[in-house]
């Protein structure tokens, strides 16, 4: 019996079945995880150049109180750099002016308070 | 048809647009590929999003080594076999087993045709490899080359893998 069994004869068809408008429906639900995907994404640049700015301001703060007294009058970012480690690129730092001016002194330190100061150093 | 290069440069000019349109080209054929390796729709719901969005993500490093056809099907496989490792694991069960529980507790699966549920079973039945190149040499019709280029197993190794395959089936359906 096993000799006459052919299974390349056999209807190639599995049981398995799918709710109705299933591809239509998941393309959809694709798109949307996408934009929502995104999104997120660039909200969290944001956050994280909002987070540099306050952890900017923090070491003013810092620099500012007690900090060395031969530090200069006029702080650069050059100047914070050299003094935090942080390694900021132009287009960052442009983005972290940007963001500190959007953030009020409240909001700057309870971030600088609630965050991590490693965090800062990306 | 649009073809690999017609796809990729839509996606090149307009990402969304050209994903779009590869997903209306390929999602069928993909989506029964995965379908077939997790067995339960729901399942198999899951590894198709994960398998687009990494699509829609790498598609700007596709290089044109391989068809777009076989480029898809190597990453949704990886996906479908990543997803069975990791449920399996979980449960503590074989990839058979696993497999055969999904298959009884599955929605969207005719019961009623038992040719195709015992046929269905002897598949799960399989070791990985065999089934895998089972699934897509007979029911996808690919060819032992592009099976190979999904699995980086070589053509005489997918050969063997098919032909045991085919027989164990055979003895699992005459003989229980």
């Amino acid at each position: 019996m096993k000799e006459s069994f052919d299974l390349e004869k056999y209807e190639r068809k599995t049981p398995f079945r799918l709710p109705d408008n299933f591809f239509d429906d998941a393309q959809l639900k694709i798109a949307v995880r996408l934009r929502t995907e995104a999104r997120r994404r660039r909200t969290l640049r944001l956050t994280a150049g909002a987070l540099a700015a306050a952890a900017a301001v923090a070491a003013v703060l810092m620099i500012a109180t007690i900090g060395p007294a031969d530090m200069p009058a006029d702080l650069t970012w050059g100047d914070l750099q050299a003094q935090t480690g942080w390694q900021l690129n132009e287009a960052e730092q442009l983005r972290a002016e940007q963001a500190m001016q959007t953030l009020s002194y409240e909001e700057l330190t309870e971030m600088v308070a609630s965050a991590d100061y490693s965090y800062f150093c990306y | 048809m649009m073809t690999d290069q017609e796809l990729i440069d839509l996606c090149s000019a307009d990402k969304e647009r050209g994903f779009a349109q590869l997903m209306r080209t390929f999602r069928e054929p993909i989506y029964w590929h995965i379908r077939r390796m997790v067995v339960s729709h729901s399942d198999a719901e899951d590894v198709f999003q994960e398998v687009w969005v990494n699509v829609y993500r790498y598609i700007g490093r596709f290089e044109g080594a391989s068809s777009l056809k076989t480029w898809l099907y190597r990453i949704a496989t990886n996906e479908a076999l990543r997803f069975i490792d990791k449920a399996a694991a979980h449960r503590h069960e074989s990839e058979s087993e696993l497999l055969l529980g999904k298959l009884e507790a599955s929605e969207y699966v005719d019961f009623d045709n038992e040719v195709l549920i015992r046929l269905q079973k002897a598949i799960i039945g399989l070791p990985d490899k065999q089934r895998l190149v089972f699934n897509m040499r007979y029911y996808d019709d690919l060819s032992y080359e592009e099976i190979s280029a999904i699995t980086g197993s070589s053509v005489q190794t997918l050969k063997t893998n098919y032909h045991y395959a085919k027989e164990k089936i055979k003895d699992c359906i005459l003989n229980g």
